[in-house]
């Protein structure tokens, strides 16, 4: 179980870099910045996945904390742009939304400084700093989820009236299983943590939990970043068919 | 920026068909709610086709002669004020949405 979820997420992680290898490329083409943000996020959450997961999946030790911190400070980083995506996608003027980006960054932040300041990266639902750069993550999932559930929504009217195209509606609803399992990762993540906190070995159940989440995120990203032709053939069927969307 | 392109819309609506501020306001979220549109993330182009396809029949329910022409006037003044405010080049999600998969 232990090693199916370390090769999942090595797997992940590579999926990732490829689609943010995409997003980037099209972000030099067509000079615009919410593929730049999510092809950045991509970027560093990609390194972080593989190079994280592949000593414990080798059976290696693990690496030395200063390097695994180092990697920590990527992910940290990387969570940036995803949070400023999302402002920019769905909320670009509101205040509100600067705010939840304000804090987020701050909480990730705070945890990057305690855990570098105790010498190493904290795995523990014991220590503050793990929580709060637990939250400082698991919020932009949340977001992101809602906002493209409720865009989704509102874009199978469009779709009706022909002002949005069917794959695209049915992207915000990907979009929001994405960010639906990335939350179902992060609960692992801190029921890991909590066994780590009893002294325990991680349980199967967290194991299982990551496994499945990012096998399922990288499913939907890759319907949302490469629909084969067949499932947006099938998309475009369904809405025909069903006049309600 | 996109809740200005909504004043902009309302103001137009207000002065092709003589209806008041406040009907027009209201006539205007009816359609977008139609539509399935947020008033404070719209473009150009959406409200093209709101004014193209929902407003001709929203206008006819409130009594305003040639519904048709009252939109096609409104929807062409938005259009005129919004290239000269710099509104027009404003995206939408759906349009990111659109480049993030390639379609």
């Amino acid at each position: 179980m232990e090693e199916s979820a370390y090769l999942t997420s090595i797997a992940a992680g590579a999926f990732y870099l490829v689609a943010s290898y995409r997003l980037l490329r099209l972000s030099r083409r067509t000079g615009e910045r919410p593929e730049l943000l999510l092809g950045l996020y991509f970027a560093f959450s990609g390194q972080w996945y593989v190079f994280y997961n592949a000593p414990y999946f080798l059976g290696l030790e693990s690496l030395p904390p200063l390097i695994e911190l180092g990697f920590e400070w990527l992910y940290v980083i990387g969570v940036a742009p995803y949070l400023l995506f999302i402002r920019m996608t769905f909320r670009p003027t509101s205040a509100w939304a600067t705010a939840i980006v304000t804090a987020c960054a701050i909480c990730l932040l705070v945890g990057a400084v305690g855990s570098s300041l105790a010498g190493g990266f904290s795995n523990a639902a014991s220590d503050p700093a793990y929580l709060i750069e637990w939250l400082g993550y698991t919020v932009p999932c949340v977001w992101l989820c809602g906002e493209s559930a409720l865009t989704h929504l509102a874009a199978r009217k469009r779709a009706q009236i022909g002002l949005c195209e069917p794959i695209v509606a049915n992207r915000y609803l990907l979009f929001a299983a994405f960010g639906l399992f990335q939350v179902g990762a992060c609960a692992a993540d801190i029921g890991w943590a909590s066994g780590n906190d009893a002294g325990m070995a991680a349980s199967s159940i967290s194991f299982a939990l990551l496994g499945v989440t990012e096998l399922a995120s990288v499913a939907v990203l890759w319907l949302a970043f490469f629909p084969p032709r067949f499932y947006s053939a099938w998309i475009a069927r369904r809405t025909a068919l069903q006049p309600d969307g | 920026m996109a809740d200005v392109l909504f004043d902009i819309a309302a103001d137009k609506l207000e002065s092709s068909t003589g209806l008041d501020r406040l009907a027009a306001r209201g006539t205007l979220r009816i359609a977008l709610k139609e539509a399935g549109l947020d008033p404070q993330s719209l473009s150009v182009p959406q409200l093209r086709a709101v004014f193209e396809k929902l407003m001709p029949r929203e206008l006819e329910a409130r009594g305003v002669a040639d519904a048709v022409s009252a939109s096609n006037a409104a929807i062409d003044a938005i259009e005129r004020a919004a290239s000269e405010t710099d509104l027009a080049a404003a995206t939408s999600p759906d349009e990111i949405f659109k480049r993030l998969g390639g379609s």
